[in-house]
This record gives C-alpha cells, sequence and structure tokens, in this order.
C-alpha cells in the first residue's frame, strides 16, 4: 500500500517520502438476488438488489526502505475541518494501524456547558490524566468509521400493458459523518463578519472547536429516482413512426436518514491530501444542495 | 520472422550526466542557479523564519481583532513566549532550511565527481565555494533560531550517522564553512544586475562573518536554558589561525565590506524602492520581479495593511502586523523628537492614495487614520481597532504589481551595509572605545537627518538598530544579544531565559528517535 511517510530531514531532502510498504486488508462479501416476480403479457414486475458488507483494516503501514525503517507517526490525519479561525486541533478522521481505514478520533463532549452568558463545547477528560487535553493521544477516542460497512442498492420495475414505473434505492449503513458545516457555522463569534446557521442565534454556540457533538450517523437510504413510462402504441402509424415513449421522472426523491446536513451522500473513499479538496467524510461547507428534479420525456424511433 | 528493434535511445532533450556539469555555465545553472529559490522561505509570511523572528519581538505583532488574526491563538502565544514544539512554524523552518542544504549536499556531490572527472579544470573550485555558502547561510538561521542541529555535510549520511550537535559546535562550523571558501569568492555586488545578481560574493560572506563575531557570546553560550538573558559564552574568535576575540573580529570584518566598496546611500528609502537594484548599501539581496524572480509568499506588505488603505492602490490586502506601542515609543512617535526614520518605516497616521489625496474611511467618512498607540494584543473587531498599530511602510508600494499586492518588484535586502556600521559600533562599544562607537552610529544619523549624538552606551546603539533596521528581520537576534529578549513589555509578561532558542519541531523529535529536544521544553 503507497502511503506518503513523514522522513526525518535531515538526512532525507523533503520530509515526506511516498513509499509502496503498507498493507491494507479488505474482507467481505457481495450478494446479487434478481428476481422476476411476474412475467406475462400485460404485467412484469423485476426486482433486483444486490446488498455488500466489507471489513476492511490497515494491517501495517511500518516497512523497511534502502534499509532504513520507515514507520508512520502514531496519528495520520486523513481529514480535517478548515475555515476562519480553524488553526491546530481541527484534524478529525485518522488512519490507525489496526483500525479500519478512515476512523474519527475526536475529543468525547457530554453536550453545551454555559460560559458567561455562551454556550461552549463541553469536553471531557477521558485519559485519565488530570486535565483537558486534546492533542494526540490524550482526551480523544475513537467514535466510528468513515468508510460504510454496509452497501445496499436496489432495482424494482414494474410494467402493465403500456405503462410501467421504476424506481432505483442505494443505501449505505454503518459510518459515520463528521458534520462541519454545523460546527464552522453555528459558530456565533464569526457573526456578523460571516453568516451563520438557521437556529444559530438560538443555540448560543460560541465555539468552534472539533469534537464529537457533530459527528453524526451517517447512514441513509436514498431512492434514486422514479420513473413513470408509458409507451404509445404506434401500430397505426408504423411507416412514419416506430415508437414513441413518454417519461415521467424525479431524480433524488427522497433520502431517508438522521444527518441533519444538507446530503449524507458525501465523499467517503477518496481521500486527498490537498487541504483545499479534502473531504474524506467531512462535510465541510464545500457541498452544493442536491436537488430534486422532475423532468418529462419524450422519445421517438424513426 | 522476427524483428529487431534497437534499444539505444538519442533523446533530444536530455544530455547525458556527464555533459551536464562540463562548463562553468552548465555548472552553474545546474547545480548553483537554482540553490537560491530555497532562501524565499527567509521572508515569506507563511509560517516560516519571518513570523519566528518578528512576532516574538517588540518590533511586529499580529493583533487578534474581534475574531481576525485568532488562529488558534497562534500569534498570542508568539508574542506572549508561551510557544509549545508543535507550533507549526518552527516545523516549516526546519524543513525549509534542511531541504535547502540537502540540495546542496546533493549538488556538491555532483559538482565534486565533475571535479574529480575533469582535473584540468580549475573553475569548479569557486563553484563548490558558493555552494558551501549557500549552505553555510542555511546553517546561520539554523544556529540562529535552533541552536542544537545535526551538521550534515553529505548527501550520502545514513540516519544513524544524524548526531545533534551543541549550539557553540554549530556556531564553529558556520565560522569555519564561510572562513574557508572566503577568498575563492569574487567580489562583486550581489544587488546589482548582472552576472552576479542575488548571489553570495565575499562581502555576504564578510557580513556573516560579522554577524557571527559580533553573537559569538550568544553561539558559545551551550548553557542558555540558565544565562539565556545574559548570554555568557566565550568571545573567542579566530582567523587565520590567531584568535583575535569577537569584537576585534567583528570591526575587522565590517572594515573588509568598506574596503570592498559598500557605502551609504544618500536616500534611506532608495534601499526598498521599486527600483533597489544597484543600491550600494545592499549587501546581499534577494531578487524579486514578478516575471523572473517570481516569489508568491512575501506578504510582508499585504499582511501589515488596513484593508481601505490596500484597497485604495488596488492590493487585497489583510490587516494583520502592525509594530508595538513599545516601538513608537523608540521612534518618538508624538513627540518633538520624534526620529526622522519614522515616517520613513512606519504608517502611524493618515495615509495619502494613489492621487495625493487622504483616503476617506467608508465606516466614518473620515480621513483613514491609523491608531498607533492603542495597539493591544487583543482587541476588538470595531472600527478604531481595526485601525490600531502602525503599519510597515519602508517597502514603496509597488504599482505594477502583481496577484494581490504581494508579488512585487522590489529586492528585499537581507544583509545591510547600514548593519555593517551599527555592528561595528556595537563592538567597539563593548571594547569601551567610545569615540569610535559615536562616530559610526552619527554617520548612520547624518545620513537620514536625525540629530547627532553627544554621548553613547550599549542602550543607545539597541535603539538605534531598532530605528534603522526596524522589521528587516534582525531585531530577535539583537535582543537576545542585548539580554532584553525576555523582558516584560505591552502584553507580554517575563520569560524564561530558554526561550531565546526555539524549539526543535515535535515532527522532528517524533521521525528522529536520536535527536532530543532543547533545554525548557
Amino acid at each position: 500500500m503507497l502511503y506518503t511517510y513523514a522522513v526525518p530531514q535531515p538526512p532525507f531532502i523533503f520530509n515526506t517520502l511516498l513509499a509502496n510498504i503498507g498493507s491494507i486488508k479488505n474482507q467481505g462479501a457481495e450478494f446479487a438476488l434478481s428476481y422476476s416476480a411476474i412475467r406475462t403479457k400485460d404485467i412484469g414486475l423485476d426486482i433486483s438488489s444486490n446488498f455488500s458488507y466489507q471489513k476492511n483494516k490497515v494491517t501495517s503501514l511500518t516497512g523497511n526502505y534502502n534499509g532504513q525503517t520507515l514507520t508512520p507517526s502514531a496519528y495520520n490525519r486523513l481529514s480535517w475541518v478548515t475555515g476562519a479561525g480553524q488553526v491546530g486541533n481541527n484534524d478529525v478522521v485518522y488512519m490507525f494501524e489496526g483500525q479500519p481505514l478512515g476512523i474519527f478520533y475526536l475529543p468525547k463532549t457530554d453536550g453545551l456547558k454555559e460560559v458567561n452568558g455562551k454556550n461552549e463545547y463541553n469536553i471531557l477528560d477521558i485519559d485519565g490524566e488530570e486535565g483537558v487535553d486534546i492533542s494526540n493521544g490524550k482526551d480523544c477516542y475513537i467514535a466510528g468509521q468513515a468508510v460504510p460497512k454496509y452497501y445496499v442498492g436496489g432495482n424494482i420495475r414494474f410494467r402493465y400493458k403500456a405503462w410501467d414505473i421504476q424506481t432505483q434505492l442505494n443505501g449505505a449503513f454503518g459510518h459515520k459523518i463528521y458534520n462541519g458545516t454545523a460546527l464552522t457555522f453555528n459558530h456565533m463569534g464569526n457573526f456578523p463578519t460571516y453568516n451563520v446557521i438557521k437556529g444559530a442565534p438560538e443555540r448560543n454556540i460560541y465555539d468552534n472547536s472539533v469534537s464529537d457533538y457533530w459527528l453524526e450517523n451517517g447512514n441513509y437510504l436514498n431512492i434514486a429516482y422514479l420513473t413513470l413510462g408509458y409507451n404509445i402504441n404506434t401500430e397505426k402509424f408504423n411507416k412514419w413512426v416506430k415508437g414513441i415513449r413518454l417519461t415521467l421522472s424525479v431524480n433524488n426523491v427522497h433520502t431517508f436518514t438522521s444527518y441533519s446536513g444538507l446530503t449524507p451522500m458525501i465523499n467517503s473513499s477518496t481521500i486527498d491530501m490537498d487541504p483545499d479538496e479534502n473531504t474524506f467524510e467531512v462535510d465541510d461547507k464545500r457541498l452544493y444542495p442536491v436537488a430534486r428534479t422532475y423532468s418529462l420525456g419524450l422519445n421517438i424511433n424513426f | 520472422m522476427f524483428s529487431v528493434c534497437s534499444l539505444e535511445e538519442t533523446p533530444i532533450d536530455q544530455i547525458p550526466e556527464e555533459e551536464a556539469y562540463k562548463t562553468p555555465e552548465m555548472v552553474y545553472i545546474n547545480a548553483v542557479a537554482g540553490l537560491y529559490n530555497e532562501l524565499r522561505s527567509i521572508i515569506g509570511t507563511d509560517h516560516n523564519l519571518w513570523d519566528m523572528n518578528n512576532t516574538t519581538t517588540d518590533e511586529m505583532m499580529l493583533p487578534t481583532r474581534g475574531s481576525d488574526w485568532d488562529d488558534g491563538g497562534l500569534w498570542r502565544s508568539m508574542h506572549r513566549h508561551q510557544w509549545t514544539p508543535a507550533v507549526g512554524m518552527f516545523n516549516n523552518a526546519w524543513s525549509d532550511r534542511f531541504t535547502a542544504i540537502g540540495k546542496c549536499n546533493q549538488n556538491l556531490k555532483v559538482v565534486e565527481q565533475s571535479k574529480a572527472n575533469n582535473p584540468d579544470a580549475t573553475f569548479y573550485d569557486t563553484y563548490i565555494a558558493e555552494i558551501r555558502a549557500i549552505r553555510a547561510l542555511s546553517y546561520f538561521y539554523l544556529l540562529d533560531n535552533f541552536g542544537r542541529v545535526p551538521i550534515v555535510v553529505s548527501a550520502d549520511t545514513p540516519i544513524d550517522e544524524i548526531k545533534q550537535s551543541a549550539r557553540s559546535e554549530v556556531f564553529k562550523f558556520v565560522k569555519e564553512e564561510l572562513q574557508e571558501v572566503l577568498p575563492m569568492l569574487p567580489n562583486a555586488q550581489s544587488s546589482a544586475l548582472g552576472t552576479y545578481y542575488g548571489r553570495i560574493t565575499r562581502g555576504t560572506v564578510h557580513f556573516l562573518l560579522a554577524k557571527l563575531a559580533i553573537n559569538a557570546q550568544v553561539y558559545n553560550d551551550d548553557n542558555w536554558e540558565t544565562t539565556g538573558n545574559a548570554p555568557a559564552g566565550s568571545t573567542d574568535f579566530t582567523i587565520n589561525g590567531e584568535n583575535v576575540g569577537a569584537w576585534n573580529a567583528t570591526i575587522a570584518y565590517c572594515d573588509s565590506l568598506r574596503q570592498g566598496g559598500y557605502q551609504l546611500q544618500s536616500s534611506f528609502s532608495s534601499n526598498f524602492a521599486v527600483m533597489n537594484e544597484g543600491s550600494e548599501e545592499n549587501i546581499f539581496v534577494i531578487p524579486m520581479d514578478p516575471s523572473t524572480y517570481r516569489v508568491t509568499n512575501f506578504n510582508n506588505s499585504v499582511r501589515t495593511l488596513h484593508y481601505v488603505h490596500g484597497n485604495a492602490f488596488g492590493m487585497s490586502t489583510w490587516n494583520g502586523a502592525c509594530t508595538t506601542i513599545e516601538c513608537m515609543q523608540v521612534f518618538g512617535f508624538g513627540t518633538a523628537d520624534e526620529d526622522p526614520r519614522l515616517d520613513m518605516s512606519f504608517y502611524t497616521g493618515k495615509v495619502t492614495g494613489p492621487d495625493g489625496n487622504y483616503i476617506i474611511n467608508p465606516e466614518n467618512g473620515e480621513d483613514f487614520e491609523y491608531l498607533p498607540m492603542t495597539a493591544r494584543l487583543e482587541i476588538t473587531g470595531s472600527d478604531a481597532d481595526r485601525r490600531a498599530g502602525a503599519r510597515w511602510k519602508k517597502f514603496e508600494i509597488d504599482r505594477q504589481f502583481q496577484g494581490s499586492g504581494e508579488i512585487v518588484y522590489n529586492d528585499f535586502p537581507l544583509f545591510r551595509y547600514a548593519d555593517v556600521l551599527l555592528m561595528e559600533a556595537e563592538a567597539y562599544m563593548r571594547l569601551s572605545n567610545s569615540t569610535q562607537a559615536l562616530a559610526l552610529v552619527n554617520e548612520v544619523r547624518e545620513r537620514v537627518g536625525a540629530k547627532l549624538l553627544t554621548g553613547i552606551d550599549l542602550a543607545t546603539i539597541e535603539k538605534e538598530r531598532i530605528l534603522e533596521l526596524s522589521w528587516e528581520n534582525w531585531r530577535r537576534n539583537d535582543m537576545v544579544r542585548f539580554g532584553t529578549f525576555t523582558r516584560a513589555y505591552t502584553d507580554k509578561e517575563v520569560s524564561q531565559p530558554y526561550r531565546i532558542v526555539f524549539p526543535i519541531p515535535e515532527n522532528v523529535l517524533a521521525s528522529n528517535q536520536s535527536l532530543t529536544q532543547n533545554p525548557g521544553y
């Protein structure tokens, strides 16, 4: 597995080196099931579904390069929250040996506490050492994984004479999402230089410290589309037109989820170390709202 | 039936490695010129050496104005001397310097190999000397900032041979490297367009040696954890095998610069003008030019100016860095004894736009005005507080800037002759020769039309250095030497002696377990 190691300077010229000495293990199972429930001249019902389960573990990041042992630091950050006033202690997703690729390693909160009439995140001291210290290795815990454990997909098609209706579903379960947008835009300290999210003045939070307060369940089931189609009978003028089909489609019908952000369908597979591009399971103000679209289609075959 | 193809290539866009270093021009282009790119981060404002050396002094600070510049408390902790080894800029500075050193070592290897392959050629030595000098310059900054660093002179040193040296050992190394390469460098002007523009020449090395000599007491002191606020290192300094002592060595090197033709320009500001090439006072510069020497991280002017002020010139500025109340007091702001350099160095009140009229403040409709004496470390985001603090003016605003105002034509003078006169004055003063010291300080003062002094002592020389060299990246070095770095001033308590040296960055210690942290951290 390729990984960019931090290497000592000196003697290396740069402080990172891309080397292929790590290893990762993926185990899982995939099922696909298709069933033609009804198949007659006038009626048809086809159902297909797939389901996959994967367990992923970074088995090792340590190895040997030209006689020198390269080992990553114990805390490898993959993803973080950025924004005005967010400098330091803003890491959210990490990679640890022996854990799934991409886990949330965050300070723990039990809610808000009031400080001088303003609310702040009450970060707990969980490592037994006196005082709250959120530097790496101290009062943080593994709060969940970024990559979904289960994926499901389904397609149902029902046909009655000239009508047909089709829908496609997809879903992912077992993972979490960090709502960085909510963290940043609930911070009243940035107001009015920066705008805040609806409900922020009532929540009265003057804090943008990263913690598990905004770590949310990422489970979702999404109805991708619903299409209603009608095939017009063209027997009478078959010489001119072979077929006419009308469709009415709705895209992004609905997403069943408890995630409070714009959509839970965010990047959960690509890690980009460029801080301006990095979005691995962190919803950080970079999502464009998902739109539900209605479209009418006319398909004419000559 | 079979076909044969030859694997011999004759690429038309590549040359064999042996050819790349066969002539003086080739050696310069392929092994030396690129090394100068690594010097730019010395003056950059992207959390590197410049920020380390200026925000920790009484010359510059980045106040938190409301939520502006909060940056997790970074600038407040730099000002208050409360930084930890985890601060990012320490890692950036260490990393950039060792990248520069690593590249020097790699290039030295190929040039020395070429020299061995071409024993009749005589030109290799000058380039080897130049590369060693560039490496020594990076080591100088490491010595001054981190003290205990590993000395690495070969590209092939394995990791288990990387050993940290004591500060005094690093000092000895830099000094000996510079002394050895000195005779092989040309006596050419670095600040003038031409073959040696921006390159290390004899004058650069003389300056560095003078700077090393005047700081010998600091760099030779390996016990700074206790003596940090009164450096107690040895003042031995050998030149050509003879121990002349640090102060005499300083005077000798300063005199060499005088003999080398460097002198004060008649105009103080001309050294920082847009077209400051050819200044006889600038000894070593970092060339800048939006096309040919494009430096994109020199945001010093952009970071200091208020949004309204910058916008008037078409720049997008950040309203960050300003100077302190203490600094304004040294300049005599608002008193009858205001130093002439105040107006040449800082914007302290109303400012004029490109049309020559006062810029209007859209917040209140009045003339826009900076408020130098209300610059505190933590203030509000109100209009008045946003205008608090005097701002840097030394660099002439480049109307032909690119970017949002940071890509400019003015070269940055890293080493300047006025500093030489002041170092020489200080050395004389430390030898109790106040007559000579006074004459030299007055030479600097006369140039700007400041009232000549009648008496002199070390504190006056320290003050003169603020007046002359403000924001030229020497204040921390001066404060440590004069023992004033750890003292208390506005929004800062007394700090501990160990703070005169920065910590070895956390990441560096994590990636090489044989290195140890500096005392106190």
